[in-house]
């Protein structure tokens, strides 16, 4: 009887814990549109080419503000991948704009306009819907933005990336970590040793650049992918911007918001880490076990029958 | 009494604790099997591809293991609807963990097996500069994970049909909360596969041969 109590508590429990977590995602998604709002704000009193970053023959709108606040990281990447399949009906000079989506109208409250090249948004619907229907929004952007008004390329950025970035970061991580194996030279030795110096020169585009980078474009992309997306943050394409002039360490190490030492540091540990076990792994693994014994042990059946 | 358990323990499981061990084998031998001969550059991306995918395998294998051993160890007593468990003059909780230190010691052997085999399989292997061997690390991390799995799987076991019954209401209650529009299979599969379950030292990849 009381086993049977227990479980019923048990599965009780579950649905409130998940409605509190539900509340709490959507606090904070609240709490980060609001910081997005004053983003926004900030980034319509920007260049034009602030929104958008040219690498190749492709255009990434990567990192917005406007989009980091209305999409998570995995439609992030379907649109930094230019996935353009939204089909629906687009008219960016109405507002607020009604997103038509598989012929099902949805109403999401964004209002898209397309000015001087910089397409700002304004968040002001539910935010469930929001939630519910956000890999609508990035793709409302992505066409709502005129791409050849967006801008001048980044010339030395592209130069030194040497391509698209229009890939995701896991694959890029990936390809990366391959070619950072494959890539040869001393630096790239040095660097595959774990000497951070080494990285950075291999890197080249720093401070002091004698010599062209030793490793291939795949391996100097992950870096500024890894500067954009795990380390970026708010407005992490205007600091890219303001520091043009800069050598391009400085100026990813500016877009992450990192020393250009730390920015290498972390690349370095998430691009060619070996996922050890760690000691907090190896303790929470240990009390698991032990707490698991534990209930299994003194459960129910051992207790009552 | 703990011999005797771990005699039946050992009688019941011998032939499927080979079975696993040879699974060990050939998944320690299938990572370096693209590293013997001269190391050459290009081997780099074929090296560490090969050791992704076999590295797959480890906790796949980690967690039947220990689902296996826990059938083994735990149904003479399920056949017997416990009776004779509960027969015996000593406390039903010390009875059970000596059952389930049973299983360990069986597990701990497959572990012990997996250790030697992933040394052996790196002892014949040839990699070029900048990469390394972890034998010991995830020898170590195969070991925990059988743990954890084996401590799992105990508790089903030993809680029955609580536990059935719990599980059952965990996912219906959570496809209900969906329905409602809660998020609640994406929270409960959080709590299963984060940072701070024991269940995260499954996750991750599997690197017998990294940088």
């Amino acid at each position: 009887m009381r086993s049977a109590l227990g479980g019923i508590v048990l599965v009780l429990l579950i649905p409130a814990v998940a409605r509190a977590q539900s509340l709490a995602d959507l606090e904070a998604a609240r709490a980060r549109l609001s910081r997005e709002s004053d983003s926004l704000q900030r980034l319509a009193k920007l260049p034009p080419v602030m929104d958008t970053v040219r690498l190749g023959d492709g255009w990434v709108v990567a990192v917005s503000p406007a989009a980091r606040a209305l999409v998570d990281s995995t439609t992030l990447a379907a649109l930094q991948a230019g996935n353009a399949q939204f089909g629906g009906v687009l008219d960016p000079g109405s507002t607020p704009v009604e997103i038509h989506l598989h012929a099902t109208p949805l109403w999401v409250g964004l209002e898209v306009r397309v000015g001087a090249g910089v397409a700002s948004s304004k968040v002001s619907g539910d935010l469930r819907a929001l939630r519910r229907h956000r890999g609508a929004v990035p793709r409302l952007i992505d066409q709502a933005v005129p791409r050849a008004a967006l801008g001048t390329a980044d010339t030395a950025l592209l130069n030194w990336a040497g391509g698209t970035l229009a890939l995701s970061f896991e694959d890029l991580v990936d390809a990366a970590r391959i070619r950072l194996q494959r890539d040869t030279g001393v630096e790239v030795q040095g660097c595959r040793e774990r000497s951070l110096e080494a990285c950075v020169r291999a890197l080249g585009g720093g401070a002091n650049a004698p010599q062209a980078p030793e490793f291939t474009s795949v391996v100097r992309r992950s870096l500024v992918r890894y500067a954009l997306e795990r380390a970026g943050g708010d407005s992490a394409l205007p600091r890219l911007y303001a520091h043009r002039d800069q050598p391009i360490l400085e100026r990813l190490g500016a877009l992450a918001g990192l020393p250009v030492d730390t920015l290498v540091a972390e690349w370095h540990q998430a691009v060619i880490r070996n996922d050890e076990l760690s000691p907090k792994g190896a303790v929470l693994a240990l009390l698991g076990a032990a707490l698991l014994l534990a209930l299994g042990t003194w459960g129910a059946r051992w207790r009552t029958v | 009494m703990f011999q005797v358990i771990l005699k039946q323990v050992w009688r019941d499981s011998r032939w499927m604790l080979l079975f696993l061990g040879a699974c060990a084998v050939v998944i320690t031998q299938g990572v370096v099997r693209v590293t013997h001969g001269l190391p050459d550059n290009d081997m780099y991306g074929a090296v560490l591809v090969e050791a992704q995918f076999w590295g797959l395998m480890m906790p796949v294998l980690a967690f039947f293991a220990a689902l296996l051993l826990a059938i083994i160890t735990w149904w003479p007593d399920r056949r017997g609807w416990w009776v004779y468990a509960l027969t015996l003059p000593i406390e039903r909780a010390r009875y059970a963990l000596m059952r389930a230190a049973a299983g360990g010691v069986m597990l701990g052997a497959l572990a012990l097996l997996f250790w030697v085999a992933a040394i052996v399989a790196t002892s014949q292997a040839v990699v070029p500069d900048g990469l390394h061997f972890y034998a010991g690390t995830i020898a170590l991390r195969f070991a925990l994970a059988l743990l954890v799995c084996h401590a799992l799987w105990t508790m089903l076991s030993l809680t029955g049909r609580p536990a059935a019954w719990a599980v059952v209401g965990i996912v219906v209650v959570s496809i209900g909360c969906e329905l409602l529009g809660i998020h609640a299979v994406s929270w409960v599969v959080n709590a299963l596969t984060g940072q701070w379950s024991p269940l995260h030292i499954l996750g991750g990849r599997w690197m017998l041969i990294d940088a």
